[in-house]
């Protein structure tokens, strides 16, 4: 007589089997992780070659080597946040935002902030703009021997971007922006709560830490999506660490978002209570050092790129600086993508970088 | 006192209902994206997914409540005061040492700043001027050319000796 238990055709045997079949998938998994500890060593921080041609303080300008046989005359430079690394730029092989630019003939640069020093929380709106990024801009005209630039801005480097086109309009040929924060009144987004004066005295915080700390950052932006950060994430890693292309894609992602540095203390400041708090740029009241920026000024085209799921610049946020502008050639374009995933996302990759280089080559 | 008790009365009251609402929600979502014709591990990660937002949305909602944000004000208040107190406690030792401590260092480096300001504005202050200068000159008129001053005769060398010779008789 067979019993419930020995009959392999059993719900009871049925669980056993699946439990156990579970138990050593399970271990298997964990030798992987070893292999994927090495592997996230060897992460590269940017694949296209490219060579640093300029270096003021603790700030580095790249310039990518060309592939293609001529060069377009017009300069592109690339401004990135001060929040993270620039590297998410050119992340990996077919997910790098740089690599569509120099294939087609752009003379790309890229400006590394690099990372603050202590001594460095007294920069500010001024110090970036009206010297670092002027200055960097001036040395690249000067290279170059082009009288403007085209300039592609992403997140606060599209803000900062925005503002330098707004006091600098006849260096700039064309603007490219890429989720940049422009119109703060939409409290819609948790940062704007979470930054609410009633809530976030900044002033207390810089004037304790100096700098804004990395940890604080990164913190607040895992913050936005607990559930999807902290839970499901790791479990979808677990499931699919068999599978090679995810697991390299999930580190490529991980080195970079886990690679935090501080923000300079005043310019951090600056960026809660002038946007976030008061919205100043919008409503004209925006003053970078002593002069005013007024959106008006832009007059070159403009190219203005949302992420729909932006949970960290929702698109109420950058959707009206096309109303604020003096240009008459201006755009949108969103996709269906998050805050990264504007970047580095496949359909990013694969639709909206080639029209974005189409768009930039038809106005120069 | 009654007013912080009640406070934290309501802060546990919103954290204990946002619980009960992420498991109410977990277990709607659960039992309602079961489908039966789904094999067992697809079945379960549709389950579990409609579990991750269901308490995804409970806590994005409870991030925007003022209980959530009062919370967070009095952390960060605290991470503020310790991050002073260490900061003061470390001051006072290097001061001891006769070591340079933050608050010289950011002495220093506001003077720097202050002087950089100056310079600046004497910078500006110059430019300005420089370019009154330069409007100035072209709204002047063209002037008539200057006349050049005739080019001084050349003494004669038997002058010149009669001069010396005068002079060498006078210190005589």
């Amino acid at each position: 007589m067979q019993t419930s238990t020995s009959n392999p055709s059993s719900d009871w045997f049925q669980a056993q089997k699946s439990f156990i079949d579970e138990t050593f998938s399970n271990l298997g998994k964990f030798g992987k992780l070893s292999q994927a500890a090495e592997k996230a060593q060897r992460i590269k921080k940017g694949v296209t070659p490219s060579e640093m041609v300029y270096e003021v303080d603790h700030i580095q300008l790249r310039r990518y080597l060309p592939k293609a046989p001529e060069l377009k005359e017009v300069p592109l430079i690339l401004v990135f946040a001060l929040v993270n690394r620039p590297y998410i730029l050119d992340l990996k092989e077919g997910r790098s935002v740089i690599s569509h630019f120099v294939d087609r003939g752009f003379d790309t640069y890229l400006i590394d902030w690099g990372k603050p020093r202590d001594c460095d929380r007294d920069l500010g709106f001024e110090e970036y703009i009206d010297g670092y990024l002027l200055e960097i801009i001036d040395e690249v005209r000067r290279r170059t021997g082009s009288e403007k630039v085209n300039i592609l801005g992403y997140c606060m480097g599209g803000t900062m971007s925005s503002m330098f086109t707004a006091l600098y309009p006849d260096r700039v040929k064309n603007l490219i922006l890429m989720a940049a924060g422009i119109d703060y009144s939409d409290r819609e987004s948790l940062l704007s709560i979470w930054t609410d004066p009633e809530y976030f005295d900044v002033d207390s915080f810089i004037h304790a830490f100096g700098n804004c700390p990395p940890e604080f950052l990164q913190a607040s932006f895992l913050m936005l999506k607990p559930i999807q950060n902290l839970i499901e994430k790791p479990i979808n890693f677990w499931e699919q660490i068999d599978n090679d292309k995810y697991v390299d894609d999930f580190l490529s992602m991980e080195t970079w978002l886990n690679d935090n540095i501080p923000v300079p203390g005043k310019i951090y400041s600056q960026f809660v209570k002038c946007l976030y708090q008061h919205n100043m740029l919008t409503e004209n009241k925006m003053r970078v050092g002593k002069r005013l920026v007024e959106l008006k000024n832009i007059t070159c085209p403009v190219l203005n790129l949302m992420a729909q799921f932006d949970d960290l610049v929702p698109c109420g946020q950058s959707a009206p600086f096309n109303d604020l502008i003096g240009s008459s050639d201006r755009q949108s374009m969103m996709i269906k993508a998050g805050h990264i995933g504007l970047a580095v996302g496949s359909k990013a990759q694969r639709e909206m970088w080639p029209k974005v280089c189409d768009w930039l080559e038809s106005r120069l | 006192m009654n007013g912080t008790f009640d406070d934290l009365t309501d802060q546990a009251k919103a954290f204990q209902k946002m619980w009960m609402d992420s498991f109410s929600k977990m277990m709607v979502a659960g039992l309602g994206s079961q489908t039966s014709g789904s094999p067992p591990p697809e079945a379960f990660r549709e389950m579990r997914s409609g579990v991750f937002k269901a308490m995804a949305q409970s806590w994005e909602d409870f991030m925007r409540t003022p209980e959530f944000l009062k919370t967070m004000k009095q952390s960060m208040d605290t991470a503020i005061a310790t991050r002073n107190a260490v900061n003061e406690f470390f001051n006072r030792a290097q001061h001891e040492f006769q070591g340079v401590n933050q608050e010289d260092f950011d002495h220093l480096m506001s003077a720097i700043s202050e002087v950089r300001h100056r310079v600046d504005e004497i910078n500006e202050k110059l430019s300005k001027l420089e370019q009154e200068l330069k409007t100035q000159k072209k709204a002047t008129p063209t002037a008539a050319p200057r006349k050049t001053p005739k080019a001084k005769q050349p003494v004669k060398k038997k002058a010149a000796k009669k001069a010396v010779k005068k002079t060498v008789k006078r210190k005589r």
